[in-house]
């Protein structure tokens, strides 16, 4: 068998690269540090910020509002497009109203969100929820509609009422698409959370970015956009990791 | 011996794409006795599978009666097994859980269903693939799980429709032997939908054939070769040829009329 070297290890070669450049063309004066950053600089204040407690105490409080928010977008979310797909005629009523809201620029409604709800955790977890709604009721309602006529057929003739289908047909073949929901929304709740902060917090990721960025503090706000991406593939790791133990019956992709 | 199935002057339709009304059976009559093996054969599209779904209580009927074991057919009957062409095990269920799937809906316990499931898949040939997901099994492995899923709750009958037409010739003629196998154990009822003559007699205590669509009984024949028979053996037997003319030329009929349209 061929050996094949394994993606991530070019992923880590072309970061690598691509950092050692930026590092010398910083030091050599191609380009500005006062606007660019070095490297170096941003790893410094990262470790500035872990040992004064800092980093911990605004990205607890990011992932809290982030997760929080994912967590009641993707229950009500996956609860309405459930709902949707097993009633076509409340789809019917309901789907072009909810295609319509979907269209809302939901970052845009941050500002009425903060007014409305305040500058603490409320507001916060509500826009990343709002983010994340969508996506799983459109996810869900197309995993319903999506299940075999068959296999629902072929269930009923061995005597499953439709209770039993429902739990035993529905539910399980619309996994793939909940799980596959839970992938997008990583990014997206957090978004949400962040630039809730960034409108207005005290706390947070979104607010140390905001803070550091008029104070023209560029280490502090790309070691937190690092922080963040870290965090977010980090997250995408966890989830894959959930997809493949929970669908182990797929066929693997690829 | 009583009768199991019956169809009386059956009609059904179907609303078509254009608004009008598709006449997929029209009159149609055929009964079934308890413990026999019919073989329902015909030119595709003349109604077999929708003659099944009736029996089954899966389809409305526009005019006629059905009766399974003397009783009116209303809705799906939990006495009946029902085999389809299509693989129709739940994907996310390993093979044991999908054995033991009309158990669990009937409410039997997770030991007690286990260990029938269990039983059933080592009659079937299937042991040792009790923790495994359906598609890492072989198109004719499948099948006998489908078939396993519906012996698990001893149906009186059996519905079998087009059961091996996706697999390939040796695979089809082992599972043929095993539903022979099976029939003369069990002594269950079948009624066995194909489009292939060779299969339908090599099986059947009787061939009926229906007409092109609408379809309706145009012939029946009883099959005289002894039990118990084996696919092999019965295949190259003089009677079996003489038979298999018999019913082809009338099928060949059929078929033209149906490519001939109404």
């Amino acid at each position: 068998m061929r050996r094949r070297s394994s993606p991530g290890l070019w992923t880590v070669l072309v970061l690598a690269l691509a950092v050692c450049l930026w590092e010398w063309a910083a030091a050599g004066g191609h380009v500005n540090p006062f606007f660019f950053s070095r490297p170096s600089l941003i790893w410094g204040e990262f470790w500035t910020m872990v040992d004064n407690g800092s980093m911990a105490r605004h990205l607890k409080a990011t992932l809290e509002e982030a997760g929080l928010g994912l967590l009641f977008g993707a229950l009500l979310g996956s609860l309405v497009g459930f709902a949707l797909g097993v009633a076509p005629k409340l789809s019917r009523a309901l789907m072009p109203l909810l295609t319509g809201l979907n269209g809302l620029p939901k970052l845009a409604l941050g500002p009425l969100i903060i007014i409305w709800f305040g500058l603490g955790l409320r507001s916060k977890v509500l826009i990343a929820g709002l983010m994340v709604f969508f996506v799983f009721v459109f996810n869900l309602y197309s995993g319903v509609r999506a299940v075999e006529p068959e296999l629902i057929a072929a269930v009923k003739l061995l005597g499953g009422s439709k209770r039993q289908v429902m739990g035993k047909v529905i539910l399980p073949a619309s996994l793939p698409w909940l799980l596959a929901s839970l992938r997008t929304s990583l990014g997206l709740s957090l978004s949400g959370a962040i630039v809730g902060e960034y409108l207005g917090a005290s706390r947070g990721m979104g607010w140390v970015i905001a803070d550091a960025g008029e104070r023209y503090d560029m280490e502090r706000v790309l070691c937190c956009v690092a922080v963040i991406v870290v965090v977010v593939v980090l997250l995408d790791c966890v989830v894959r990791l959930l997809e493949r133990l929970l669908l182990r019956w797929q066929a693997p992709v690829s | 011996m009583g009768t199991m199935l019956e169809l009386k002057d059956v009609t059904v339709e179907f609303p078509s794409a254009d608004g009008k009304r598709l006449r997929a059976l029209e009159g149609m009559n055929l009964s079934v006795e308890q413990k026999e093996l019919v073989a329902l054969v015909g030119p595709s599209g003349c109604g077999k599978t929708t003659a099944l779904n009736v029996l089954a209580g899966q389809l409305p009927v526009v005019q006629g009666q059905v009766h399974l074991a003397g009783e009116p057919v209303e809705g799906l009957l939990p006495s009946v097994g029902y085999v389809s062409q299509r693989d129709t095990l739940l994907p996310w269920r390993t093979v044991l859980d999908n054995v033991a799937l009309a158990m669990e809906l009937r409410g039997v316990g997770k030991k007690a269903r286990r260990e029938r499931a269990r039983a059933l898949m080592e009659q079937m040939g299937l042991q040792g693939f009790e923790g495994s997901y359906p598609r890492e099994l072989s198109g004719g492995m499948r099948k006998r799980a489908a078939i396993a899923r519906v012996l698990a709750v001893s149906p009186a009958v059996l519905m079998m429709d087009e059961p091996f037409a996706p697999l390939d010739a040796l695979t089809r003629q082992k599972l043929q032997n095993e539903i022979l196998q099976l029939w003369e154990d069990s002594g269950c009822t079948i009624l066995y939908v194909t489009h292939d003559l060779t299969e339908a007699i090599t099986l059947a205590d009787r061939v009926v054939l229906m007409s092109a669509r609408p379809g309706r009984v145009v012939g029946e024949y009883p099959i005289d070769l002894p039990r118990p028979r084996r696919v092999m053996d019965v295949k190259f037997s003089p009677r079996f040829v003489e038979l298999e003319e018999t019913v082809w030329r009338d099928l060949e009929r059929e078929l033209r009329q149906g490519e001939a349209g109404p």
